[in-house]
């Protein structure tokens, strides 16, 4: 009898202590006090022959991110050889004046060394991460890659072979399928559709091309060379300098390109993608802005409307009414022109009533003031989560040299916590009433013979191949 | 026993939280353990306000047992459905509204939760892996769920993945005892079978704090991590002692040849791998080099004659493999056409036969062992790469006070070592080739 009262003491005391901690699991703790956090500080400086260095610096790292960025991209590229700019970029790094295709390859591995070369519509990346203690062979090789090309002939094949499969691989995608036929109508006769080359432009490409237009575009001026890791702008400058020195500006201004404007009337696309249990979408349009204080608000209104899984596209289309699987909205920031795209996953029966709800969120947007709770959220999402996103060196630099190039150092970079705290709910939505009263143009990819019912309910469907050529019409079911 | 000797016995070990410890290398950490048995490594960094927390529990595919494979996967979908304070898909939920990303690996040895979050939001993130390591939400509706979903994903990726099938032969002929060889996700029919009771005594036997490892590295106060950890692990009860697994005999006996048909590849393929050292033995580092001479980077030796100089293959992949006490150097390439799988073993057998009859030069073993270090430094470079890997480092190296050493004895290799061991390790009696076919 002693025995067991004793023992149902000590389960007493002990089930209270389980018991008053079972207080504080109940729910979520407060988080700690939030640390005061600024971009770190972006350092330039113009080098004699117009070759712009940045250096971001990130102690105790052991790595160097380089990115070697020119302002010039496949918009630049002739208008009968879309793909020339990517085919230059590659190439050069495969031989130099002095170094085989293979030299280079030893050179990068010997140094722990990645190059990544990357061309958008108006950019070229030469992305190169190396181990710190090898500064010296990694600009070295770098400046050989950039001012002694030797642009071969034979490797010219190879590199063309290589981004033929790229572009074969990319058409088994419906993420890539969707959104290029979009970019296809939004960029159609301006320069940056270039960028949407397939593999019958590539064919047409001489070494003569490539050559003209290294010969025309490379230059110091174009480029912005960043440098993060540990290492200061003296350091980075001289060096740069030492191996860059010879490369000769002209002074020249970069090239312009016309703005882009949004589309004025609503496209319906349809690609088939037969076997696809899934259906892909991707709609949006140009935003009419050039303004750089709306870039702020326009953050904001992307967080609340469909950035992350919280935001409206998501909690409405995926947690309440089941309608998709995914739903995000982006935007891309161009020196000519912002874009806003949409992208849903959504099972074949869905479509009708998930593009409802998408133009419904939209309209709303427009229409209602978001409530404060709302923009206090995304404003808190928006400033806490960019160090996690510019965490890997890579990502920083990157950004730091797209930041230098739209001239947004002091406006962006050095005041985002004030652009986005200050921001009110009156001000998003006048920009949302700016920006988007434009209708969103749409692609749906997936496999015809699931989404009969959609057809069947739709006025005007294009249909269009892989390739982005107009096959027919389909209206109210009927082929046109 | 008398019932206060009892009670003094207990309390000695419930006071029995271990001293926290230092390691400089290969960079600066402290550890300890909790008196519920959890491993805890503490990392400081600030230069950026993130922190990442992983909680590793030493329990992978390998604790499947005949008849129940995939229940280690479907645990690890599991964790994400639901605890005693967190609703379903809440911690993804929670994590993700903070701008952090959820994650979770499975291998045959270890499951691993980690993320990473803004600094100040470290109590949300211990809130939650302790109240999952507490108690799940494990009812028949939960496994049902997360069954259908494990289903689903591998029955996608069996009918639409060219090859995959052909990567789980390949296992089975190289490791021929059920632990090793079964796939990570399972057999549908036993993921089917699975019940709500087979996954609750996997989760009571593996998940517990004797069992696991709770690594933060990023930017925090360690006195106040410490604060917080105690507050919300200390109290979770500690489970059951396991009892140490036995070693499974390596029984791989070859040459093997084996021919499979794969009706979605496109195009032929051929995997291809030698039986070497396992991570324990003291030949292991001398493979790990041999790695990066022959599989590992554009410049090694089979990339180079069979994708760049030759163009035999279209792609390739591969590296040194260990499960258990046992290793292999695995490759597998696809080709144009069958003629080209001929030409590539031949090509490989003359990379075999070169590293046997000759000393690497020293540029060479130079360059491997740059590739080796600098693959080390990208496996740290963010906060939670450097928390996975001390994870994986508390499982799987003799002590943390090792890992340094450890890391650096690859790059001690002679030349030497490495035509001996070629000539012991890849011959024909431990060899295997499986070639794919297309129908």
């Amino acid at each position: 009898m002693r025995k067991r009262l004793i023992w149902t003491g000590i389960f007493l005391l002990f089930s209270n202590a389980l018991l008053s901690q079972e207080k504080f699991r109940r729910v979520p703790p407060y988080p700690e006090p939030i640390k005061e956090w600024r971009l770190p500080r972006l350092e330039v400086a113009v080098l004699s022959n117009g070759l712009t260095v940045g250096v971001i610096p990130r102690p105790a790292s052991p790595w160097l991110s380089l990115q070697l960025m020119l302002m010039v991209g496949e918009s630049s590229s002739p208008e009968n050889l879309s793909g020339l700019a990517t085919l230059t970029a590659r190439l050069m790094a495969r031989g130099t004046t002095f170094l085989s295709s293979t030299d280079i390859e030893d050179r990068i591995e010997s140094i722990g060394g990645k190059l990544d070369i990357y061309v958008s519509f108006d950019r070229t990346f030469f992305s190169f991460k190396f181990l710190k203690e090898n500064l010296d062979e990694a600009l070295s090789l770098l400046s050989q890659i950039i001012l002694q090309p030797s642009l071969a002939s034979s490797e010219l094949d190879a590199v063309r072979r290589s981004l033929f499969y790229e572009i074969v691989d990319r058409r088994k995608e419906p993420e890539s399928l969707a959104e290029r036929q979009l970019l296809r109508w939004l960029f159609k006769g301006h320069p940056y559709e270039r960028a949407l080359f397939n593999e019958d432009s590539l064919r047409l490409i001489s070494r003569r091309d490539v050559q003209a237009f290294y010969n025309r575009y490379f230059r110091p001026e174009y480029a912005i060379l960043i440098l993060g890791g540990e290492i200061n702008l003296s350091l980075a400058s001289r060096k740069v300098s030492h191996y860059f020195n010879v490369w000769k500006g002209e002074s020249s201004s970069i090239p312009s390109i016309p703005v882009l404007t949004p589309l004025s009337e609503r496209n319906l696309g349809f690609i088939d993608l037969p076997r696809a249990k899934e259906v892909n979408i991707v709609m949006g349009n140009i935003l009419a802005s050039h303004y750089v204080g709306d870039i702020y608000p326009l953050l904001v209104l992307n967080q609340v409307f469909g950035a992350s899984p919280h935001s409206r596209l998501f909690m409405n289309l995926r947690e309440t009414r089941q309608l998709a699987y995914l739903a995000f909205s982006q935007i891309e920031v161009f020196p000519s022109g912002w874009l806003f795209l949409i992208q849903v996953k959504l099972p074949p029966h869905s479509i009708s009533a998930a593009l409802k709800e998408i133009d419904r969120e939209l309209s709303r947007l427009t229409k209602e003031k978001i409530p404060a709770a709302e923009v206090e959220q995304a404003k808190s999402f928006l400033l806490e989560s960019l160090p996690l996103e510019l965490e890997p060196l890579e990502a920083m630099t990157r950004r730091a040299a797209e930041i230098l190039a739209l001239k947004l150092v002091d406006d962006y970079w050095n005041r985002w916590p004030e652009n986005i705290l200050t921001l009110e709910a009156s001000r998003i939505m006048e920009v949302a009433q700016k920006l988007f009263s434009v209708p969103m143009s749409v692609v749906i990819v997936g496999d015809a013979r699931l989404i009969t019912n959609f057809f069947e309910q739709s006025d005007k469907v294009k249909v269009y191949d892989a390739k982005g050529q107009h096959l027919y019409t389909i209206s109210r079911g009927e082929e046109k | 026993m008398s019932l206060f000797l009892f009670l003094a016995i207990s309390s000695s070990l419930l006071l029995s939280q271990t001293e926290e410890k230092s390691v400089s290398e290969p960079f600066p950490f402290v550890y300890y353990h909790l008196k519920n048995g959890l491993g805890v490594i503490l990392a400081e960094d600030s230069s950026l306000p993130v922190v990442s927390v992983a909680v590793a529990y030493g329990v992978g595919s390998r604790q499947d047992k005949p008849g129940q494979a995939g229940l280690a996967f479907l645990l690890e979908n599991l964790m994400f459905q639901g605890s005693i304070n967190v609703g379903p898909m809440q911690h993804f939920s929670y994590i993700s509204r903070v701008g952090g990303r959820p994650n979770a690996r499975l291998s045959d040895d270890m499951t691993i939760f980690f993320q990473t979050v803004p600094s100040h939001q470290l109590p949300l993130v211990l809130w939650l892996e302790s109240d999952r390591m507490l108690g799940l939400t494990i009812s028949e509706e939960h496994v049902d769920r997360a069954r259908a979903s494990a289903l689903d994903e591998l029955i996608q990726r069996r009918f639409s993945e060219p090859f995959f099938d052909s990567f789980l032969l390949f296992d089975q002929l190289l490791y021929p005892d059920f632990a090793r060889s079964h796939p990570l996700h399972g057999y549908e029919e036993d993921v089917m079978s699975l019940t709500a009771e087979d996954v609750r005594d996997f989760f009571r036997n593996y998940y517990v704090p004797n069992n696991a490892v709770l690594c933060l590295v990023g930017d925090f106060n360690r006195k106040r991590a410490r604060e917080l950890i105690e507050k919300y692990f200390e109290s979770i009860p500690k489970g059951r002692e396991l009892p140490p697994e036995p070693e499974v005999a390596m029984t791989f006996k070859g040459p093997v040849y084996k021919i499979y048909v794969d009706p979605l590849a496109s195009a032929p393929a051929f995997h291809l791998a030698y039986r070497v050292a396992g991570a324990n033995s003291p030949d292991f580092p001398a493979f790990k080099i041999m790695e990066y001479i022959l599989i590992r980077g554009k410049t090694s030796w089979l990339q180079r004659r069979l994708l760049r100089r030759e163009r035999l293959v279209v792609r390739m992949e591969g590296g040194l493999e260990t499960r258990g006490n046992s290793g292999f150097l695995r490759l597998f390439a696809v080709v144009n056409n069958e003629v080209m799988i001929d030409r590539s073993l031949k090509a490989i057998d003359g990379e075999i036969s070169r590293l046997k009859s000759s000393l690497v030069t020293p540029e060479e073993l130079e360059l491997a062992r740059n590739k080796y270090r600098a693959d080390l430094r990208q496996r740290l470079e963010t906060t939670a790469d450097r928390a996975v890997f001390l994870s994986e480092m508390y499982f799987r190296s003799p002590s943390l006070e090792e890992i340094a050493r450890m890391l650096e004895r690859p790059l001690k290799v002679t030349p030497s070592e490495i035509v001996g061991l070629a000539n012991r390790f890849l011959t024909e009696e431990n060899l295997a080739v499986l070639r794919v076919r297309i129908r």
